[in-house]
């Protein structure tokens, strides 16, 4: 955005008023003209929070996305057909004219070696790959009708966070806070934490701001080192002399706000005074040692580790300070089957170890705060599986599945979703959507819907064109909303 | 965010309803917001076959009916339905479409649909009017000017000089002015004072560095090839490109036409095909998986829509899907102008090919030096004469040519294979006759007197007995392999090993074992072929059998026929199990021959073990052979031929393919065309063997092909002279000073060929071509190539935008609606597309460059929406300034920097920025301009700055993007190595910022947080935030506390007493004197902090030298902490981050 437009917007009620049907909603972009934000004249804070479309039960989102793609026809979709047609052909019919990332030729089908059982009132089918979650059945809503674009990671993994398969687009979660702002200024309000030790394939694209202001990019906090990026002050300067001198530039500042009259000299005044009080906030909010021994290990959580159960507790703590977007990647869900970690039997229960308890900690948590229902939580990676071996390993001893786009399962829960509710079904043998498939903009659509935007109208202009999260595509799944 | 409707309006609403209604100004964006994406140019998606966005579709008869009647508002159905109740179902826009029509807009519609419904073509693309400017004013000024007095407004006071200076260096080079360059300006008296320093700084080294960051911004330059992996990618040749084009101020015409199609240029330079990489920045995908054209598409799709945004201000992607819903672009010209752009080699490769090598300038001295000595030496080879010495050495070959002295062999014994009757003559030759085969093999036993033997001699004789004389049995003969021993072997047993492995060892860690063959002899049996092989390990499918599969032939890559163990294997084997205990005769080993990789086998040690793996026999090789070796096991020695020649060759099947261990049908001597008639062939050994008793078998493997008569002879003469072919004979027949021209030079060749003479060059030409590829590129680049005609592709409209999914096919055009086609182009190609940009009657090239400068300068553009020039954009806030401007930029014939000139000497530039409680509401845009720009630095700026000042800042220009210090993530990036780096050492951790990595997955993270674009895509503008983000970034990111250290130290250096100190460093700085309240407060911070400080040392330490290192003796360490805390509140001033 340019600045001086950008002070337009910040300081012309005039223009607030004429343009309140473009964008977001005037009661929205009034708060923004807030005035006495900091205790100083200065001009609204972009992050400030913002009134969506219409009233909605879900206030914020966590989203897990697990890298690589879990295969859901081992956790969430039982085939028994499939299982019963083990080791047959693959029919031509469901590979024919279809690409596959590592398979070619005639691949053998292969249902699930895990045992499927059913839990909750519901009676939902889940593996016992994840029994931590058998408990939390009645709470999910698991769409088993999912399917994609893209059956590579990077692109398939771009397309489900910004809506477009290459990188340079907006993140769900910098449209969140774009039509959201946060509730707690004192911490960035899209916050990113990364397990396993690997970036998202995206990398920073997976959530980046791409062309709309960089305000509303997720910063990544990180385990070791400053949690955010140059939070701590130098060797050599404590608290004190940060506040000494921050004093003395504010002074400077106001009398060159006086001298020049530039309505920006505020805005940053009150940055540096947000940034001093980040400073204390932000390690504060990720430092888990204060959290008791019980809840550490209900979360399989450990002070100074770097865990998807650390991250899960670290999205409550984050969650319940009010920020807007908690977005968590966990590396390690590409189950092709070539190394043993990557078996759907033993691989999956132990890599599923490190995500079914804390997830289901988290939930536990989450609705012991009374933070459950405002809480949009989304679990799920890329694409899918395929309900054959894949082609590379098939000869191994090890069994893994390879990428499939066209249907797979996805997860959520909280926030305005109906909890013990299955959507869609895959044919018998897992290869396509039997019945009310879901589309990734689709999908994307809901969860706009869920935190009360429509979203065909929240979009950003950029190069002459309006974009948005769903690009031209989309319809909400009003099936998922409760 | 929408854009503000703003300034337009608040004009447009002031005019009275009885002028001439404006239809661009006023009518346009009306209709392109409420009403075209419904009824406009796209035919698929248009309602009800109504278009509202020309004259014709507007009035045409819809059934009794007209959208719009011209001249009659009240008869106009549109008038009608945009008046409707809000809950009417047939009220336009229709719910959700847009907001209905205000009192006021309806008002302005029925006055313009009353004076004629009077359409106009959109403004930019219209050709842009110069109005005449007199000559006493700024033209800038003049316009600017006019349009304050219409608002009751006037220009501010000028700025102060010490503000302009800080101002104009910042605009022009991006750095403040040291103290020594204010200080110059400002004694400056003359009245051209200004002028000069802004001729100064346009001088500058540093402004290339400034101004190719924005150009870089739209040619999405980094230094990674994007997507998943996001591998480094080697093109910054391409960076400094831009930087030395804007240094040497390359016309802008120029400068565009060497981007878009510099090698399309007749003989382009080294720089015109760098330049060319502008359009290989497009990101490549090489992700496992995935398919390298869907992605060339995708970056031929970014090409055409980067180069439309960068010079036409036209937003091409929605064609891309769908004909444009607001703009005249259709679908299929969107496809045209894509096949212009869909004609480079380029294709999504790992490799970024084509790429082109760059050599520093001593390296192309040299490069040129040795090319040209390789060019005279290969002319010497085909033209020898006009070479004196050479033709004496010819004279002196040719009488001495032929006197080889060759002992003709007389068979003791001759046997055929297939039972043909082998009769011996006196003269020594043997005759063929009787039982016919399809492959044949003789075998004579020879007594020569000779006590060496260093080459033979093969005549193939005619006989009539032969089919037409022959000298082959049928009508033509292939000698596939010619085998020579001196010891006849059967009489030789006492020498033979017995064994039943045959294995080959290689010693130590990390070794690559691989062979072409192994071949194991009994008798002359090879026996390897039916035994089974085995290796340690095996790796690049090199499994051991194709050791013994009977192809010799040692290219890895080729014949697929060589064995490979894994890598990182220790103490490497092969061996051949042969079933049973043998007795063998000979043994040899055929090495692996490509890429140079036959000394991975030095050293290897050939073994023969008992079936009780007892080593029987074995012998060290410490080199490797390059091709092959052959072992005696049984005393005898054979002969191995190195060299062939023969009287004539058919081709591809030259003599010298009897010897080369190849026994394959087609790899042998043959002479169709030369059948009835003599031939001989001469081939020399490697090393003299053993005369005496002497056996050679001569193989015929092609099917009746068989040799009819043949006699042999040895020589024990080391070089014996080649076989000459007939064609030379027939000219050594000719007296030597009778011959031809061309006799010559084809006797000179052959001299030349077999000669010592030719081979002496031969190896020097060997040497300086070896000599010449080991001059490394220090760089390479990705470039634009043509793809030869008979490659074109054809180009189909892309249905819903998939490239997958082909609508017609298109052929190359321009989208004339923009701008009219160049003359005398019906195909255009890239240069062509250039040349339509830049020519003089392109209304939007000029006028989108135009405001690019003034928005660079101003801090926004004239149009306001710098890359939309469409019906989506915004009108020009002074649309005849906007028009002047891009004929001047046309008349000053592209001089970019003339043209920064011109806008920085306006009086507008030089006002104060000051901005007064009034206009802060009237015009918080300042948009009217009544007050100088005020903009925020950019992400370079503020680093650079931040380094200038504290005096770090390195001056080195151009090369390999550098790494200065950033956090360590301690994360990998996906299937890529890890996402941290090592800082670069030296001043390469002080470069400038445009001289930074540029990793588009993990932009550097500062400059990240100052909003610098990650440049997957074209960045027109870019954002400016203000966030607290940046705030910790410049107060506590090591790089710029490093800056507040050095800064410290040169304050303390700079006088003795502490306001003079801290007033130099706010100088430095902000280039103007503290006033007395800030220089007090600095002061009072400096005691507060000094107190903590006497009290902790060792804090006081850390803060003044951590990471700058120690400090100098002579300075106080509490002090140098204090100025050092003091430092970095200057460094984070709001006057340091915005130019003012």
């Amino acid at each position: 955005m340019n600045p001086a437009l950008e002070q337009i917007q910040l300081n012309t009620r005039r223009h607030f008023l004429r343009n309140c049907g473009v964008g977001l909603g005037s009661g929205a972009l009034a708060q923004m003209l807030s005035p006495d934000a900091f205790g100083l004249k200065a001009p609204g804070n972009p992050l400030l929070p913002r009134k969506s479309h219409f009233s909605s039960k879900a206030k914020r989102v966590i989203y897990i996305h697990l890298t690589g793609s879990p295969p859901h026809l081992d956790l969430w979709d039982y085939k028994p057909e499939l299982v019963k047609r083990t080791d047959q052909e693959c029919p031509d019919e469901f590979i024919k004219g279809k690409k596959f990332a590592f398979t070619s030729g005639t691949p053998k089908l292969m249902g699930t070696p895990r045992k499927f059982s059913q839990h909750g009132k519901s009676g939902m089918w889940m593996s016992d790959a994840i029994p931590h979650l058998h408990k939390h059945a009645d709470d999910l809503c698991v769409i088993k009708s999912m399917h994609t674009d893209q059956f590579n990671h990077a692109p398939a993994e771009l397309f489900v966070h910004t809506g477009f398969s290459q990188p340079g687009r907006p993140s769900f979660g910098a449209w969140t806070t774009y039509g959201l702002g946060s509730e707690n200024q004192d911490l960035p309000g899209y916050v990113v934490l990364i397990s396993s030790g690997t970036q998202p394939n995206g990398g920073k694209n997976s959530f980046s701001a791409g062309f709309i202001p960089s305000v509303y990019q997720g910063v990544q906090c990180r385990s070791k080192g400053d949690p955010v990026l140059y939070v701590s002050n130098p060797p050599g300067m404590d608290r004190k002399l940060r506040r000494a001198s921050l004093d003395a530039l504010r002074d400077l500042n106001q009398k060159a706000a006086e001298d020049f009259a530039h309505p920006e000299t505020l805005t940053r005044i009150a940055q540096y005074e947000l940034a001093y009080r980040m400073q204390a906030s932000v390690p504060d909010v990720m430092d888990i040692s204060k959290e008791s021994k019980e809840t550490l290990e209900s979360y399989g959580a450990e002070v100074g580790g770097a865990s998807l159960g650390n991250n899960c507790l670290l999205a409550r703590r984050l969650a319940e300070k009010g920020v807007r977007f908690v977005q968590l990647f966990d590396w390690g869900w590409d189950f092709h089957g070539t190394n043993p970690k990557e078996d759907i039997r033993d691989g999956l229960t132990k890599k599923c170890a490190t995500m079914d308890k804390p997830i289901a900690a988290l939930i536990k948590d989450l609705k012991e705060r009374g933070l459950f229902d405002e809480t949009l939580i989304i679990i799920g990676g890329e694409f899918g599986r395929t309900p054959f071996r894949e082609g590379r390993t098939s000869k191994g001893s090890v069994l893994g599945r390879d990428h499939f786009p066209d249907c797979y399962s996805m997860v959520m829960a909280g926030g305005g979703v109906k909890g013990g509710h299955v959507h869609g079904e895959s044919d018998e043998l897992g290869f396509g959507v039997a019945k009310d498939p879901v589309h990734v903009h689709d999908l994307q659509a809901t969860w706009m819907h869920l935190l009360g935007f429509d979203h065909e109208q929240l979009t950003y202009r950029f190069q002459g064109r309006d974009y948005r999260l769903t690009d031209v595509h989309g319809h909400v799944v009003k099936d998922l909303i409760a | 965010m929408k854009l503000p409707l703003s300034f337009v309006l608040i004009v447009t609403s002031s005019l009275s309803a009885k002028d001439e209604v404006d239809f661009n100004t006023q009518i346009k964006s009306l209709l392109s917001n409420r009403c075209i994406a419904c009824h406009g140019p796209d035919e698929e998606n248009r309602e009800a076959g109504l278009r509202l966005d020309t004259f014709e579709g507007a009035t045409r008869d819809l059934d009794g009916y007209s959208a719009i009647i011209a001249g009659d508002a009240e008869e106009s159905e549109v008038m009608f339905r945009v008046t409707l109740d809000d809950d009417d179902e047939e009220l336009m826009p229709p719910k959700g479409k847009g907001q209905r029509l205000s009192d006021e807009e309806i008002a302005l519609f029925t006055e313009w649909i009353n004076q004629g419904a009077k359409y106009d073509k959109h403004w930019s693309y219209k050709t842009p009017s110069r109005l005449i400017v007199p000559d006493a004013v700024h033209p800038v000024d003049y316009f600017i000017d006019a349009k304050l007095k219409n608002e009751n407004l006037n220009f501010s006071q000028a700025a102060d000089s010490k503000t302009l200076a800080r101002r104009v260096s910042l605009d022009l080079i991006g750095l403040p002015p040291t103290l020594e360059e204010l200080h110059t300006f400002l004694s400056d008296e003359s009245t051209n004072a200004y002028e000069n320093y802004v001729d100064q700084l346009l001088l500058r080294p540093e402004f290339g560095e400034h101004w190719a960051r924005m150009w870089l911004d739209l040619a999405r330059y980094a230094d990674s090839a994007g997507y998943a992996d996001d591998r480094a990618r080697t093109i910054w040749a391409f960076r400094d490109y831009v930087i030395k084009a804007f240094n040497e101020n390359l016309p802008f015409d120029q400068f565009t036409i060497e981007q878009l199609a510099g090698d399309l240029l007749p003989k382009p330079s080294e720089q015109q095909l760098i330049a060319t990489a502008f359009h290989r920045n497009t990101q490549t995908n090489n992700e496992g998986g995935t398919n390298d054209e869907e992605f060339r598409n995708v970056a031929v799709v970014d090409r055409v829509n980067t180069t439309f945004a960068t010079w036409m201000g036209t937003t091409m992607a929605c064609a891309q899907c769908h004909t444009h819903k607001y703009d005249p672009i259709t679908h299929e010209e969107y496809f045209q102008a894509f096949d212009i752009l869909n004609q480079t080699q380029d294709a999504d490769k790992r490799d970024e090919s084509p790429v082109i090598s760059i050599f520093s300038d001593q390296q192309k001295k040299q490069r040129k030096q040795l090319e040209a000595e390789i060019n005279q030496l290969e002319k010497s080879l085909k033209f020898p004469y006009g070479n004196e010495e050479l033709a004496q050495k010819l004279a002196a070959w040719e009488k001495g040519m032929g006197t080889t002295r060759w002992e003709i062999l007389k068979p003791t014994q001759a046997k055929s294979q297939s039972g043909a009757t082998l009769t011996l003559s006196d003269d020594g030759s043997v005759l063929a006759s009787g039982e016919k085969k399809a492959t044949d093999e003789y075998k004579f036993t020879f007594q020569s007197s000779l006590k060496t033997v260093a080459g033979l001699r093969v005549e193939l004789l005619t006989d009539e007995s032969l089919t037409q004389g022959g000298p082959s049995r049928n009508h033509n003969l292939v000698l596939n392999e010619i085998i020579l021993n001196s010891i006849e072997l059967p009489n030789l047993g006492h020498g033979v090993k017995k064994g039943q492995f045959v294995r080959i060892e290689l010693d130590g860690k990390d070794r690559i074992l691989h062979v072409a063959e192994v071949q194991v002899f009994v008798g002359d049996k090879n026996v390897a072929l039916t035994g089974k092989a085995t290796q340690s390990t095996t790796g690049y499918g090199g499994v051991a059998k194709l050791a013994i599969d009977g192809n010799t032939d040692g290219d890895f890559q080729k014949s697929k026929s060589v064995t490979h163990n894994a890598n990182g294997d220790a103490d490497a084997w092969w061996e051949v199990d042969l079933g049973e205990e043998r007795s063998l005769n000979k043994l040899a080993v055929w090495n692996r021959t490509d890429s140079g990789l036959h000394s991975r086998l030095d050293g290897f040690r050939l073994q023969v073990l008992s079936s009780d793996r007892h080593v029987v026999w074995e012998k060290k090789f410490p080199k490797a052979p390059k091709r092959d070796l052959l072992v005696s096991l049984d005393g005898s020695e054979v002969g191995q031929f190195v060299k062939a020649s023969a009287s004539y060759e058919q081709a591809r099947f030259e003599a010298f393919k009897a010897i080369d261990g190849n026994m394959k049908q087609d790899s042998g001597w043959a002479i169709a065309g030369g059948h009835g008639r003599d031939h001989y062939g001469v081939f020399t050994l490697k090393r003299p063997i053993a005369g005496g008793e002497l056996t050679v078998r001569l193989i015929q493997n092609y099917p009746n092909h068989a040799i009819g008569k043949v006699r042999l002879s040895v020589t024990d003469e080391l070089n014996p002279a080649p076989a000459i072919p007939d064609h030379v004979k027939n000219i050594l027949k000719v007296v030597s000073t009778d011959r031809s021209e061309k006799q010559n030079q084809e006797l000179m060749s052959f001299f030349i060929q077999h000669g010592t003479e030719g081979k002496r060059i031969n190896e020097r030409i060997a040497t300086l071509r070896k000599k010449l590829n080991s001059i490394k590129p220090y760089s390479t680049v990705p470039v634009l190539k043509q793809v030869v005609p008979a490659n074109e592709r054809e180009t189909f409209i892309h249905l819903r935008g998939s490239y997958l999914n082909h609508g017609p096919k298109v052929k190359a055009n321009f989208p004339s609606a923009l701008a009219p086609p160049l003359p005398r182009v019906t195909k255009p190609n890239r240069l062509d597309l250039a040349k339509w940009i830049m020519n003089k009657d392109n209304p939007l090239t000029a006028r989108v460059s135009a405001n690019r400068f003034w928005e660079k300068i101003f801090g926004i553009g004239l149009v306001s929406t710098s890359e939309e020039f469409g019906s989506q954009g915004e009108l020009p806030s002074h649309p005849k300034l906007l028009d002047w401007l891009a004929t001047e930029f046309i008349r000053m014939e592209w001089d970019m920097k003339a043209f920064i000139k011109l806008l920085v000497t306006s009086r507008t530039y030089q006002q104060s920025s000051h901005v007064s409680d009034d206009m802060a509401a009237r015009d918080p845009a300042n948009r009217l301009l009544a007050r100088g720009p005020r903009v925020r630095l950019s992400a370079e700026m503020v680093r650079d700055q931040a380094l200038a000042v504290s005096g770090l800042l390195s001056k080195k220009m151009f090369g390999p993007p550098v790494r200065p210090p950033q956090p360590d993530m301690g994360i990998k990036a996906a299937f890529g190595g890890g996402i941290d780096w090592k800082t670069s050492k030296g001043e390469d951790r002080f470069r400038r910022g445009i001289y930074t990595n540029w990793r588009r997955s993990n932009p550097y993270p500062s400059m990240a947080t100052f909003d610098a674009p990650n440049r997957e895509v074209c960045t027109v503008r870019r954002g400016t935030t203000n966030t607290p983000l940046q705030a910790l970034v410049t107060m506590n990111d090591p790089v710029y506390v490093e800056a507040a250290q050095s800064l410290a130290r040169t304050m303390a250096k700079s006088s003795n007493l502490l306001a003079e100190q801290i007033s130099n460093g706010f100088k430095i700085c902000l280039s103007r004197d503290p006033q007395k309240s800030e220089l007090d407060r600095l002061v009072s911070l400096f005691h507060q902090v000094k107190k903590r400080y006497d009290k902790d040392v060792g804090l006081a330490k850390k803060m003044a030298t951590d990471p700058i290192g120690p400090a100098p003796k002579d300075l106080n360490l509490v002090d140098l902490a204090a100025l050092t805390v003091t430092g970095n509140v200057l460094l984070n001033l709001d006057e340091m981050m915005m130019k003012r």
